[in-house]
């Protein structure tokens, strides 16, 4: 009975000491501070965009036999020329790299030399690329500004910084340097186009 | 009659005990409020004034009248982001602390992501620099949005950016420049993408 009542007796001081404590502690809370600004800070970033559009028809020569570069410039008319339209928009500071390149198919590489090509933009009036053999373009590389993968022919490479549209017209003809003509053989090329623009 | 007096004992120690109970909890009390309980009487009246003045602690958050409106905005490296300094292309703000008084105030500066932003976190980059001396140095690094976890004991908020954590002891002005720019990496197409931020300021204090 005794015991019983020093327990009571020590929970009861322990219980008010506890509590003076949580007054101390109360009555001396830190000091605190919080604000949010009224002034928000925004980015908006610009837009960049660039489509190409062909024609529902592409050259198409057939029985085509070796040619002057003079006829070759010459050529008109449906499948005999390849037109098409590349367009960029920018809206910010941006410098766009871009690039125009010939894909060949792997079973028409080994008439690369015997392929001439001839590009001209606008109203066919502005040369762009002078009649060049295929196999004579430059090869597109690992690190291209176009971001072009490798395994292409470059027929124009540039930059711009402000929203443009131009017009090309790509030709084709068998080169008169090209002798073997008692093989009938079919030459196919395909027109792409990369752009890129890189961080400022 | 035995019986009786047992009980009569049992019920004066219970009171005993009691009051000594009682005595302990006023005892307390008194410490607590910081009376003296023993009354003494003085012959003599001191000469010295024993007095106490509370100090004090403020702290003030003041920004700059413009905030950063970058328009039209392209990727960006590290090193071009750092030195952008066109107008409404960085943001200043300053922190005053007055400490009267043996006490350091922790402070914690903070970006709050507006709701409205829909560039990524990882798609833009925030720099802090703080005035030492006559110019500027970098206090955190470039870093994509990275919001907290928990909120933390200072009380910068769960979901905010935590920029800069500094203590001081001593009043003083702090003046700081933020900065922020799209990522390198980012890919930017046709549709404008925005991402907006809010500083905010958490501190406390305590003695030293």
């Amino acid at each position: 009975m005794s015991e019983n009542n020093s327990k009571q007796i020590l929970v009861s001081i322990l219980g008010v000491a506890i509590l003076v404590v949580a007054l101390v502690g109360v009555s001396f809370a830190a000091f605190t501070y919080s604000k949010t600004g009224t002034k928000v800070n925004t980015v908006t970033t610009g837009t960049i965009t660039m489509s190409y559009s062909e024609p529902t028809n592409g050259i198409a020569l057939t029985d085509a036999l070796p040619m002057t570069d003079d006829s070759g410039k010459k050529l008109t008319g449906t499948n005999n020329t390849f037109d098409f339209t590349v367009t960029s928009t920018v809206q910010g500071t941006a410098t766009i790299n871009y690039a125009i390149t010939a894909s060949i198919d792997s079973a028409s590489s080994s008439l690369n030399s015997g392929i001439k090509v001839y590009l001209t933009s606008g109203d066919d009036s502005t040369v762009v690329l002078a009649p060049t053999l295929v196999s004579n373009l430059t090869p597109t590389a690992s690190n291209e500004a176009s971001g072009a993968p490798t395994g292409q022919f470059v027929l124009i490479s540039g930059s711009t910084k402000t929203s443009t549209t131009t017009s090309y017209r790509l030709r084709m003809w068998v080169a008169d340097t090209y002798s073997n003509t008692s093989t009938k053989q079919s030459y196919k090329l395909r027109v792409n186009v990369y752009g890129k623009a890189n961080a400022q | 009659m035995r019986k009786e007096e047992k009980k009569e004992e049992l019920k004066e120690e219970k009171r005993e005990k009691l009051y000594f109970v009682l005595i302990i909890l006023l005892l307390l009390i008194l410490l607590v409020i910081g009376i003296s309980a023993i009354s003494v009487t003085v012959t003599k009246k001191g000469d010295k004034t024993n007095s106490i003045t509370t100090g004090r602690i403020s702290l003030d958050y003041t920004e700059d009248t413009n905030g950063i409106t970058i328009t039209n905005a392209m990727p960006m490296t590290d090193e071009s982001g750092k030195a952008m300094s066109g107008t409404n292309q960085y943001f200043d703000f300053s922190v005053t602390s007055t400490i009267q008084g043996n006490a350091a105030i922790t402070y914690e500066i903070s970006g709050q992501k507006q709701d409205t932003s829909t560039l990524k976190n990882n798609e833009v980059k925030l720099y802090l620099e703080k005035k030492i001396g006559g110019g500027y140095e970098e206090v955190m690094k470039p870093q994509h949005f990275i919001p907290l976890t928990s909120t933390t004991d200072i009380g910068s908020e769960k979901g905010t950016m935590l920029l800069y954590k500094n203590t001081v002891d001593a009043s003083k002005t702090d003046n700081y420049r933020l900065r922020m720019w799209v990522d390198e990496n980012t890919k930017v197409d046709a549709t404008q993408k925005t991402f907006t931020v809010q500083v905010s300021l958490h501190a406390n204090a305590k003695a030293k």
